[in-house]
């Protein structure tokens, strides 16, 4: 789960991979835009870290190496150091949520990327958080492409140059994703619960080769290009916002 | 004769709607009656009168039949040649039928027959495995739009009409060597599997597209954004669910076998450089079998020059042109041999039988325009029957269209989708990137008709 090189001109939000609520987090921030180095992983939380909870700047990336041989304060604010950045802690109320919060820290570096390596979160039909889960698994730089009442569209780039779209309802849902690019996305992040059903659907039309059309009851997944050149979308029918049509998944 | 008076008549005043009709109706759809946007009712002429080579060392026979006899399903538009390949330096042939001809894609794949095959089905022939410096046994995952193709890279001589490429890595999909049984998680992450005959519905695909190789300098050593299309698996235990993309040579890269085509004995340049592919109109009730031409090289005999087609230069990257329909930009458009419609999306309703399809309520004529990066543009009238109405004894139309990706928005970049339809009545050219063109034909990647 290394973040190569390649993004990092234009990397990111950082998602922390974890398999319990870690609200503990709220309010972590980065103090400096990270320069990230190879040795560079990651940190992240998922709805935890929403967009207000980051400092303006959208070169984020990070690391959380071993706390307790980093500058932290455990009574007021939280400096977590890695190679050319700093992650500030700065809620930190109590010892007690700081003794947990460290102890978190140092477990989280090392658990979190064998849990984002196998991790099964991904996007299509969960919560909003899972954006960030697919763009630490694919790497990719991440923006907020777009935002309607009734929805947000995020924007992943990947390093090999796939754009991927996560459209997010109000309700905090992604109910659609979309995709252009020389290659194809990992359909097994960005489908998420929907990519075995996919996978194993019938096809729309079977008469010859082409694009592809699956519709099942609950997800309608298209894909279409060809070799260097590939776009499609998938979408949650009953996930779609009110007033919302299935055609703005593009 | 009434039928065919009819058609011409309606396909006369479609022409004049055409032009201007094309912009009548919002994008919207539907609200004024069943307006379809970019199409009228009616039938425009298909276009005909083009040259089809005659039998040359350079020209092979592609055929439109319905696919493999042995499959249940009739796969329409599917058009095919037959190639033969050999173990690298032997005479230790096959020759494979039914080879679906593919502008879409670059390179050589064979579907690992059982031993049982018979000649002419499915790759039996034991051939060599592409290795790495380490002796690792190369794989590969390619994508496709459908799905992926999964299975080992061998090296073999191929030969297509009077051509030949020695020493050529392809693909065997499905390599029924148990060291490439598993498809690595990694690669199935990209579609389903398409490693046998109910799922690929041909013997082969031989992707004679617009560029070299299926990947490029992206998988090859000192890559910084490496899509993962080739594997490395230890020699021993083979691939595992667990294997891992590795880099390789683009010269050891599955190769469009165009761009290996030798010298032949009496010329002084190979044919190396993209293909014409010929097919004749069809009716519109379409034709059982249809045959035409695919020739190799452009401007490099005396059949195979660029004559009065217009170039229509693609994007560097990917290939793609501009398709401007319904008064919409389409700049992923493309065309696609290896599709076997139109597609392209529209409110013109979807079958009830052949899902995936149009199935309008009665015929209709639709106007589109490509552009090409050079500038170069033109208007193509073409029609789109219900697919559920068409004769289920034919199997090649030129009126067989179905849904793509919704429109293209803010967002931008969707494609319009010129499958086998577009080929029948025109000589269509692919020109490779990188190959070597004549005075005054622009370099690759392009198509020209």
């Amino acid at each position: 789960m290394q973040i190569s090189g390649s993004l990092i001109e234009q990397a990111t939000r950082v998602v922390v991979c974890v398999s319990r609520p870690v609200s503990l987090f709220l309010g972590l921030k980065f103090r400096d835009p990270p320069t990230l180095s190879s040795s560079v992983k990651f940190v992240a939380t998922t709805r935890i870290v929403s967009e207000g909870s980051f400092e303006q700047g959208e070169n984020r990336a990070a690391r959380i190496s071993n706390p307790r041989r980093r500058n932290i304060n455990p009574t007021s604010e939280m400096f977590v150091e890695a190679p050319g950045f700093k992650l500030r802690e700065n809620m930190m109320k109590s010892s007690r949520f700081s003794k947990v919060l460290q102890w978190w820290l140092r477990s989280v570096s090392i658990v979190s990327l064998s849990l984002c390596a196998h991790s099964t979160w991904a996007a299509l039909g969960r919560d909003a958080g899972s954006v960030e889960q697919d763009q630490v698994h694919m790497k990719a730089a991440l923006r907020l492409a777009h935002s309607e009442p009734a929805y947000t569209v995020h924007e992943l780039k990947t390093p090999t140059g796939t754009v991927i779209r996560e459209y997010v309802s109000s309700a905090g849902k992604v109910f659609g994703v979309a995709w252009q690019g020389p290659w194809l996305p990992d359909f097994r992040q960005i489908l998420g619960d929907y990519f075995e059903p996919v996978m194993q659907a019938p096809r729309d039309r079977r008469q010859g080769r082409g694009p592809l059309v699956v519709r099942q009851p609950g997800v309608v997944f298209q894909s279409a290009g060809h070799m260097r050149s590939f776009f499609g979308r998938a979408y949650v029918p009953d996930m779609l916002p009110k007033g919302v049509s299935a055609d703005v998944v593009q | 004769m009434r039928k065919l008076r009819a058609v011409v008549l309606v396909g006369a005043l479609s022409l004049t709607l055409g032009c201007g009709g094309s912009s009548s109706s919002s994008s919207g759809g539907g609200s004024a009656g069943d307006a379809i946007a970019g199409c009228s009712n009616g039938t425009s002429p298909s276009p005909s009168g083009n040259t089809i080579a005659a039998s040359a060392e350079n020209v092979a026979t592609i055929t439109v039949d319905g696919g493999l006899p042995s499959l249940p399903v009739t796969y329409v538009n599917g058009i095919f040649t037959t190639v033969k390949v050999c173990v690298p330096g032997t005479t230790n042939c096959q020759s494979i039928d039914h080879v679906l001809v593919d502008t879409g894609s670059y390179g050589l794949r064979l579907l690992q027959g059982p031993p049982t095959s018979t000649a002419g089905g499915e790759l039996t022939l034991s051939l060599p495995q592409q290795t790495d410096a380490s002796g690792n046994l190369i794989a590969e995952c390619a994508q496709f739009s459908d799905g992926i193709t999964w299975g080992s890279v061998k090296m073999v001589d191929i030969f297509v009409a009077g051509e030949r490429a020695l020493g050529v890595p392809i693909q065997v999909i499905g390599d029924s060597n148990p060291k490439f049984a598993t498809v690595p998680s990694a690669c199935s992450a990209f579609g389903s599997p398409e490693n046998n005959l109910s799922k690929l519905l041909a013997n082969g695909i031989i992707g004679v597209g617009p560029f070299p190789q299926d990947c490029g300098a992206g998988c090859a050593p000192g890559t910084r954004n490496n899509p993962g299309l080739y594997y490395a698996c230890p020699p021993s235990g083979g691939c595992t669910t667990g294997s891992q993309p590795t880099v390789i040579a683009v010269s050891s890269q599955v190769q469009n076998p165009v761009t290996k085509f030798a010298v032949l004995p009496g010329s002084t340049v190979a044919d190396n450089n993209g293909v014409i592919m010929q097919l004749p109109s069809v009716l519109p009730s379409g034709l059982a079998v249809v045959s035409g031409s695919l020739v190799f090289g452009i401007g490099t005999k005396n059949n195979n020059g660029l004559g009065n087609a217009t170039v229509y230069t693609g994007d560097p990257m990917t290939a793609d042109i501009t398709t401007n329909f319904a008064s919409q930009t389409f700049t992923q458009s493309f065309i696609d041999s290896g599709s076997n419609g139109y597609f392209f999306p529209s409110n013109i309703p979807t079958c009830t039988g052949n899902t995936g399809f149009y199935c309008p309520t009665s015929n209709l004529t639709c106007s589109a325009m490509n552009l090409g990066q050079n500038g170069n543009q033109n208007t193509i009238n073409f029609n789109v029957a219900n697919a559920d109405s068409l004769s289920g004894a034919n199997n090649a139309f030129d009126n067989l269209a179905g849904p793509n990706n919704p429109t293209p928005g803010s967002n931008g970049a969707t494609g319009f989708d010129w499958g086998l339809p577009f080929f029948y009545g025109r000589n269509v050219f692919t020109g490779i990137e990188g190959a070597r063109m004549p005075a005054g034909v622009p370099p690759g990647p392009f198509y020209a008709y």
